[in-house]
């Protein structure tokens, strides 16, 4: 049973990341490839968890603190500014009548 | 034993009880149907409130590995401000039509990422056969644990109600 859930985890970070670069290859949008990109990262992030949980060594201050901890949040908060960064470009292009839709089919048939 | 160790050891969390496997497998379904749901649905604020449910899962996930402290930081960070982001973002545009259009080249790609990822983890033995969690900063994580679990309640139930609002308000609905 122990095995069979360790497994799981890693189908299931494995899915994640298939399933966001599943995404990312076939969506036009350039919000759902934002989206997908997210899913991706999340699958990422559990990996890098998952494997900073198995590992025997720890490192850091009073050796207590794992360094893939360290990468997630600071995986986190770069997702963040991406996001924030992201989602305000593709909210300018479409005010400023760049994007007709939301969509990467649109971007430079405009004119 | 320093007491430092012993908040170490009572917040090492080990697999193998029944409880958590079935969670793990609830958790597992779940994040999969989220993320597909996530990457096909064909609104993009459902998709958006789907992923914030994939983060969620997530979150749930890193506790379950031993880090509750970053699950909390995913649940106030990510979810929280990131993804309510896109859907209030989103919610205030246009809604695109959009269209499922999946070719072979996006299922090659994801078989073949899938099984990478599945032959490597395996392969380079990051699965023992128990698992011992140090967390990052134990205390910080027994504390928020033991003593603010009511605080992490209403936060969970915060972060609920901003979800059904913007899901409400990306509806068109008044009141």
């Amino acid at each position: 049973m122990i095995i069979i859930g360790l497994f799981l985890i890693i189908i299931t970070a494995a899915v994640l990341i298939g399933v966001g670069v599943w995404g990312i290859v076939y969506n036009k949008n350039l919000v759902k490839m934002l989206l997908s990109l997210e899913v991706s990262f999340n699958g990422i992030t559990l990996l890098v968890l998952y494997i900073a949980s198995t590992t025997a060594s720890t490192t850091g201050v009073l050796g207590i603190i794992k360094l893939g901890a360290y990468i997630v949040f600071l995986g986190i908060a770069l997702a963040i500014g991406e996001i924030s960064i992201i989602v305000s470009v593709i909210l300018y292009m479409f005010k400023e009548k760049m994007l007709n839709e939301i969509s990467q089919d649109e971007v430079g048939s405009e004119e | 034993m320093s007491p430092l160790l012993e908040i170490f050891a009572s917040s090492v969390v080990t697999l193998g009880s029944p409880f958590l496997d079935i969670a793990l497998l609830v958790l597992t379904v779940a994040s999969i149907i989220f993320a597909y749901l996530t990457v096909t649905h064909k609104s993009l604020v459902y998709s958006s409130i789907f992923l914030a449910f994939v983060g969620l899962v997530n979150a749930a996930f890193f506790m379950i590995l031993g880090y509750p402290l970053i699950a909390f930081v995913q649940l106030i960070i990510y979810v929280g401000s990131g993804v309510l982001f896109i859907i209030i973002s989103i919610s205030m545009l246009k809604e695109p039509k959009l269209t499922f259009r999946p070719n072979i080249y996006s299922w090659v790609i994801m078989l073949f990422i899938f099984v990478l990822i599945v032959v490597i983890g395996i392969s380079v033995g990051i699965a023992p056969s128990e698992l011992t969690y140090l967390g990052i900063f134990p205390a910080v994580d027994y504390l928020v644990v033991k003593y603010h679990w009511f605080s992490i309640l209403l936060l969970v139930l915060a972060l609920s109600m901003a979800l059904i609002v913007s899901i409400a308000v990306s509806r068109g609905e008044k009141e």
